[in-house]
């Protein structure tokens, strides 16, 4: 699996520096600053600070901003890091080598995981570049627990690639990514509560959000940065149980695609 | 003024483009699914705000008008995001070859880029207009609402996009790199042309930047109507509006045939 992995990864790196332009990376830091600023205004210019009582109930904390410049800073990085491993094996149809991937003896999940660690340098280089529009714009981290933002960061990691498994079986179905992805950003950055506690939502909405492992890694992740949370081994669980599913399910979707890809046209 | 020719090439870039774009999922998706989440999201992220007498919110927004507040500024910025889109998707005329077609007959290009604003418009923006009509009857106290005002700035706004459309089209001429308008145009022109915080509360900087595009003013003419305020900022945004109109059709013309010049000379056997 690790050859694979890492075969992926140089090939995507070299593929990445030669032939494409840098515009989503550009986008992603432009979507990301523009969150960033968005929120800044609100909070400073619009109103003043002045939030309502129960923001601090439900989050445990009163810092407004910080709870939204971290919410905005994950959806990006959540976005960047889901898009480019939805997209790969619809990628490689496009440019015509997914049938030399299909006929290699290369293993499936040495692939993902080789695409997903070289993403995670071009995503981690918008969360930086975002993160120091954020630093200027207040956002203030306590000395958090590190164990607990470790573990946290892993597993949000672990649900991004989980949901963007099955997210690119839906691509390579539909041969769509521009209606699939935008649709399912759309509904994550409604529920899954990147801007807002979901306490807000109506119930029913907070019950649909629950089907996204996102939602919940992305609360555990948020608590540790922002009261410093310790991070227990039964909190984690039932994220990882999720993204096994989704995980299991995107392997088996994409295996059951990837079969039908060259019949159908 | 205008020949029997121009509306004749508007007409068929018209029916060109209806041929073309009738596809009936992605338009659904992108024109009405989209804007509704991203409205409904903006809306729970003003729910930690507190409302209510007294509140710093309430001098800017009234009371309980802001899914109003929200719906007219997404439903304008949709107008004016739909045309966006147009001259983004220029670069499939150029792609597919049939933009030197368009070139070398003896059609109008003026009449060709209205035409195709035009109807990028209302195919865009039909289902998101039936969708805020639906909810404005829900959520708004249509008393207040001016629709002397509201009915001429509403086709005022229309018209704006049009012209808007077209000149963003002319520049996208210039390059076959056209999705960076994609981005130098989505977000800033939400934040800065005030969908979700009105302009009247930014810092000097950002209000400058937002004095450049014509969602700011046509947001000022709108949302006076709903909540009859029709004071003097309003009749200076029309005036502004309307003689932006008039120097962006200049430009367009202006950038149009340089770009024709400049494709004299840069461009290759197939123009591009």
């Amino acid at each position: 699996m690790w050859q694979t992995a890492i075969a992926t990864l140089v090939r995507n790196q070299r593929a990445n520096r030669r032939a494409y332009p840098w515009t989503f990376t550009l986008g992603h830091i432009i979507d990301g600053a523009y969150l960033v600023l968005i929120s800044f205004f609100s909070y400073v210019y619009l109103i003043q600070g002045d939030v309502d009582s129960q923001f601090a109930v439900y989050t445990g904390s009163n810092d407004y901003l910080t709870y939204v410049i971290i919410g905005g800073l994950l959806n990006i990085f959540s976005i960047s890091m889901m898009m480019n491993i939805s997209r790969a094996l619809i990628t490689e149809w496009r440019e015509g080598t997914l049938e030399a991937l299909l006929l290699s003896p290369s293993n499936r999940s040495g692939y993902f995981v080789g695409n997903a660690i070289q993403q995670l340098y071009r995503s981690g280089l918008e969360l930086l570049v975002v993160l120091s529009f954020g630093l200027l714009a207040g956002l203030r981290l306590p000395f958090p627990h590190l164990w607990s933002v470790i573990v946290g960061g892993l597993i949000y990691l672990l649900s991004c690639y989980a949901m963007a498994l099955v997210l690119g079986s839906i691509m390579l179905f539909t041969r769509d990514t521009y209606i699939v992805q935008n649709t399912l950003f759309a509904v994550t950055a409604l529920l899954c509560g990147f801007q807002f506690p979901r306490q807000y939502l109506p119930e029913m909405l907070q019950h649909a959000g629950e089907i996204f492992p996102l939602t919940h890694s992305l609360q555990l992740l948020r608590g540790a940065l922002l009261t410093g949370d310790v991070i227990r081994l039964m909190d984690i669980l039932p994220i990882v149980l999720l993204s096994t599913v989704y995980i299991a399910v995107g392997l088996w979707s994409n295996r059951l695609v990837e079969r039908r890809l060259f019949e159908r046209f | 003024m205008i020949s029997r020719g121009f509306w004749l090439t508007v007409r068929a870039e018209v029916s060109k483009q209806h041929q073309n774009r009738t596809k009936g999922r992605a338009v659904f998706f992108s024109l009405l699914l989209w804007p509704a989440l991203t409205f409904l999201t903006s809306y729970y992220t003003m729910l930690p705000y507190r409302t209510g007498a007294g509140s710093v919110l309430s001098r800017v927004i009234p009371d309980g008008r802001v899914p109003l507040f929200l719906l007219s500024g997404y439903l304008v910025f949709q107008l004016f995001w739909t045309v966006v889109q147009a001259a983004w998707l220029f670069e499939l005329e150029r792609k597919g070859g049939t933009l030197e077609m368009v070139f070398l007959s003896p059609a109008s290009k003026m009449a060709f880029l209205y035409g195709r604003s035009l109807y990028s418009l209302f195919h865009g923006i039909w289902m998101f207009a039936v969708f805020s009509g639906l909810t404005f009857v829900f959520v708004a106290d249509i008393s207040t609402i001016n629709w002397l005002a509201l009915l001429p700035a509403l086709l005022l706004i229309m018209v704006s996009a049009i012209i808007w459309g077209a000149a963003l089209c002319a520049i996208s001429l210039f390059s076959r790199d056209s999705g960076l308008l994609y981005y130098i145009f989505q977000a800033p022109m939400e934040l800065f042309g005030g969908v979700r915080i009105p302009p009247a509360v930014f810092p000097a900087w950002a209000t400058g930047l937002s004095l450049l595009f014509p969602l700011t003013y046509s947001l000022i003419l709108v949302r006076g109507a709903l909540n009859n305020h029709i004071g003097s900022s309003w009749w200076w945004s029309l005036s502004i509006l309307i003689l932006g109109n008039i120097a962006l059709i200049a430009a367009t013309r202006y950038i149009l045939i340089r770009a024709e010049k400049h494709a004299r000379v840069k461009g290759n056997w197939t123009l591009f």
